[in-house]
């Protein structure tokens, strides 16, 4: 562009050696500017030139950091009074995804999550934990798997995307008192990880909600010095309901 | 009696009532299950006592060898306690004995019999206090 803005000014007959010098000088200038640009900007080609935003849709390895609020909803079994909130408290959690952009709008990857909290709203355990000098009661949880996101606007300044996944996940609830003390882990299958959510490109951060329904299979209980395996006869569907923030790399 | 002695009456009864209510709520409460096993004798085989869970999703599965091939099968979770006699003769039904009974005192029988015909007799007690089941002088149990 420079080159051409210094060769209309010598067609119009008004470059005087100063002119051309000083057009010359600007032109370098400039073409040295939009080198500069061009090292950091992605090439023309990767541009999304339908919006002109100057915006590269992301490829290659994609990270995103995540600190959420998960809240359980249904049952955790079949069992008498075995609901998902009477296991666990709502809980403050942290997770990572991990995975390869494709084709502008895909990623498939991986994910790690875990959270941390008190046990849940049983009436009779909720009043032994609050108990002055009580026992100690805590929840935490962990979930690992495999999946898939489309970005509905991959050169966008804002891009909303929506996900599936699909692993596995763990719940640990421990009692340790004076007079009694217990642990009891179940693990089992997530069976459909829906997310959704938008990231502020320029930011590289974002917003996400999530629904995660599971059921677990197994349980693992110690009372005492006794440790219990059990399969989980008759399971029941639950879900972790999720919202939180989360920071992207390469968004 | 005057009103200020009767008010001063009153209060410290409402306060132990108080008292004895909190007391009462803040007691263990953890259950257990006591089990013993008898050939047709009445002669002891075997004693164990299991501690149930306290915690939703709690679960206890435990196999006692009774012996002749009879296993009776334990699982316990933190509201009740399933127990199935496998390698019977003849199917018998699952028994389910509420956590709540056995912590507030719990008998009961079951009474099996093995493919070879080698008969045998449960019982069942919470909580796992053996003073609670009387005995007889030759070592038998009164039902």
């Amino acid at each position: 562009m420079a080159l051409r803005v210094s060769y209309t000014l010598m067609l119009r007959g008004r470059g005087s050696a100063a002119w051309l010098a000083a057009t010359l000088a600007l032109a370098s200038s400039h073409a040295r500017a939009e080198e500069t640009d061009y090292a950091v900007a992605p090439r023309t080609d990767e541009r999304d030139q339908a919006r002109g935003d100057g915006l590269a849709a992301a490829k290659g390895w994609q990270v995103a950091i995540s600190a959420a609020l998960l809240f359980p909803v249904g049952s955790a079994s079949g069992a008498e009074g075995d609901r998902l909130p009477a296991r666990y408290a709502w809980q403050p959690g942290l997770g990572i995804e991990a995975g390869w952009r494709f084709a502008r709008s895909f990623f498939v990857g991986g994910y790690v999550g875990a959270s941390y909290g008190d046990t849940g709203n049983d009436a009779r355990v909720d009043w032994s934990c609050n108990m002055w000098s009580g026992p100690s009661c805590h929840t935490y949880t962990w979930r690992i798997g495999a999946e898939g996101i489309y970005s509905f606007d991959p050169g966008g300044h804002t891009n909303p995307w929506a996900g599936y996944g699909i692993g596995l996940e763990s719940g640990n609830a421990s009692f340790k008192g004076n007079l009694h003390s217990e642990s009891v882990t179940s693990l089992g299958l997530t069976f459909a990880k829906l997310s959704g959510g938008f990231d502020n490109r320029a930011m590289g951060a974002g917003l996400f909600g999530e629904v995660a329904l599971g059921q677990y299979l197994h349980t693992s209980t110690t009372v005492g010095n006794e440790d219990y395996g059990y399969s989980i006869e008759h399971g029941r569907v639950h879900a972790w309901l999720m919202v939180g923030v989360r920071m992207v790399i390469n968004p | 009696m005057n009103r200020p002695k009767l008010a001063v009456l009153v209060a410290t009864a409402a306060l132990g009532a108080g008292l004895a209510s909190c007391y009462d709520e803040a007691r263990p409460e953890y259950a257990d299950i006591g089990v013993r096993w008898l050939d047709a004798s009445n002669q002891e085989l075997g004693e164990e006592c299991i501690r149930l869970p306290y915690l939703p999703g709690g679960t206890v599965d435990h196999r006692i060898d009774i012996g002749s091939g009879l296993t009776l099968r334990i699982v316990g979770m933190s509201r009740n306690v399933e127990l199935t006699l496998e390698g019977t003769s003849e199917p018998v039904p699952r028994t389910t004995i509420t956590n709540d009974s056995l912590r507030l005192g719990y008998t009961g029988l079951m009474d099996a019999v093995a493919p070879s015909g080698d008969r045998y007799r449960i019982v069942l007690f919470g909580p796992c206090d053996p003073s609670l089941i009387p005995l007889y002088p030759d070592g038998g149990y009164d039902y």
